[in-house]
């Protein structure tokens, strides 16, 4: 059901600003991507020319195999949720969610109810008094119940809270389960959603920097934990990209894969390797392609 | 492509339905106004329907929000620029009908309550004056009226949502430039007074003026189209 999505040496330029610069990549079908980038990496326009907002003028973007720019068929299955300003829509949350069924044609109203009972948005409400947050839930209960085949969420959590976050997630993995479709989630909450994502695209100053599936991206590096100064001696030559101590314990996070040999000798120290995280990784390649 | 007509139809349904209910509400607010003005003021309104600016200007206000309050919000749910321009199309020519039919109705029924009771129109040459051809003949300049102040609106709006406030005062511009054109065709039903930008005497009536405002109508339809068919969706 999911589209697949074929980016080839994109570039967009506003004004003198390159926001994306020769930027290709491949999407598989029915996976969920995680899209991270700092502020300004060129996420979101990339995001507004995958849904059509805008044409690629340089490169070629093709969904499904297909230009989906115009293209009636695609752009009735790529649904893009954002942080929409809902300041001057007046219309009933319960008229919204009914109206859905005439865009998305696979659009479920008995699950979008079901999703607004649970994200507790009031139905006899307009658009425009509900709070940030419910707002924002508003908009994922329209993600979710249009079963795009290719959903896009961009930032799409601001203003929910922790738990309603977290019911957002357990959602989308539930539905992934039921109907799967292709996901872009573009988002800064790294540490928090790194469990969401099959394949990881890492964009900075427009250009792709990293893509891989998960765990492929997480054995780019590893965690190791133990006595301090034991720690300190074994990464000594290693990249460390993070390091946290706590009493006489030290918690590093190095980059790049360890050796065979290097492993047994950390095994002999007592010392813990664990999985690198996601955040910490993010925050290094973005850093070192800063400097 | 049986489902694109499909979904065209559907959708200049659903604008058109959208805005008859803003039609609806303008028609109550002018016929409570025209009454207002007319028992309690006691105003004579002269040349209310000579130069018919209401729903001229209602025409022009639903033109201008087509772009910000229609095409934003239908293609950030997938329907296509190209889509949407058609269902648009449809929706304001028979907007333009059924605002027209309605607002001689109005006139109509105000013109009979006022003779009813004795007291003269307040407007110079009413619609019931003349008879059932007067009546046809207000009803297809104000059908004209409206669509071109429509077509006028709609090239206002796009013109500010593709290219931001700066380029598009340069619509407004051209705006004035094309009802001083019509005024040309159509003499005071279209007017940018006290601006005149062109000598009366380039006047033309009959069959021609007719004939060029047909070619201006498809002149602002093409331009309307070149301009939604690639604009950039604003995030907002």
């Amino acid at each position: 059901m999911g589209y697949s999505v074929e980016v080839k040496d994109v570039t967009l330029s506003y004004k003198q600003f390159k926001a994306i610069d020769q930027l290709s990549f491949r999407l598989t079908a029915n996976k969920i991507h995680g899209l991270l980038g700092r502020n300004g990496a060129g996420k979101t326009t990339l995001l507004t020319v995958l849904a059509s907002f805008r044409p690629a003028k340089q490169g070629t973007v093709l969904i499904d195999g297909e230009d989906p720019f115009e293209n009636e068929r695609i752009m009735e299955g790529t649904a893009f949720i954002y942080d929409q300003d809902h300041t001057y829509n007046y219309d009933k949350v319960d008229t919204l969610l009914k109206e859905m069924r005439y865009f998305r044609p696979n659009y479920d109203v008995e699950y979008a109810h079901s999703l607004a009972k649970k994200f507790k948005i009031p139905l006899d409400k307009g658009l425009d008094q509900l709070s940030k947050g419910k707002q924002s839930a508003f908009q994922a209960t329209i993600g979710l119940a249009s079963r795009a085949p290719l959903t896009i969420f961009d930032e799409a959590y601001l203003g929910m809270d922790a738990p309603t976050r977290e019911l957002f997630y357990q959602e989308i993995l539930a539905e992934q389960e039921r109907y799967p479709r292709t996901i872009i989630f573009s988002t800064h909450l790294v540490s928090e959603m790194d469990y969401l994502f099959d394949e990881i695209l890492i964009i900075n100053e427009g250009k792709l920097l990293l893509q891989d599936s998960n765990e492929r991206v997480m054995e780019k590096g590893v965690s190791i934990t133990g006595a301090q100064a034991d720690v300190e001696s074994f990464t000594d030559t290693l990249e460390v990209i993070n390091s946290h101590s706590l009493g006489g314990t030290k918690s590093v996070m190095v980059y790049g894969a360890l050796t065979e040999q290097q492993q047994r000798e950390a095994q002999e120290l007592g010392l813990e390797i664990g999985r690198l995280s996601l955040h910490d990784l993010f925050v290094h390649v973005t850093k070192e392609e800063e400097s | 492509m049986n489902q694109t007509i499909t979904r065209s139809k559907k959708l200049g349904w659903g604008l058109l339905s959208e805005q008859l209910k803003w039609a609806a509400w303008f028609l109550v607010i002018m016929f409570i106004i025209l009454i207002g003005l007319t028992f309690i003021a006691g105003i004579q309104l002269e040349d209310f329907l000579i130069s018919n600016n209401a729903s001229a200007i209602f025409m022009l206000i639903v033109g201008i929000l087509y772009t910000y309050g229609f095409l934003d919000y239908y293609v950030k749910f997938g329907i296509t620029r190209k889509n949407f321009f058609k269902a648009a199309l449809f929706a304001s020519v028979l907007l333009s009908i059924v605002l027209a039919f309605f607002f001689v109705l109005m006139v109509l029924l105000l013109e009979g309550v006022f003779s009813l009771i004795g007291i003269p129109i307040p407007w110079t040459e009413g619609i019931s004056e003349n008879g059932i051809l007067s009546a046809l003949t207000s009803f297809s300049t104000f059908t004209i009226t409206h669509f071109a102040y429509f077509l006028i609106g709609w090239l206002i709006g796009l013109g500010f949502y593709r290219f931001l406030w700066k380029i598009g005062l340069l619509f407004v511009a051209a705006s004035v430039v094309l009802v001083s054109l019509l005024e040309l065709l159509h003499g005071s039903l279209f007017s940018t007074a006290p601006i005149s930008l062109f000598p009366d005497a380039w006047m033309i009536t009959g069959f021609p003026a007719y004939l060029i405002t047909a070619l201006l109508f498809l002149a602002l339809i093409t331009v309307n189209y070149r301009l939604v068919k690639d604009v950039t969706i604003r995030l907002h």
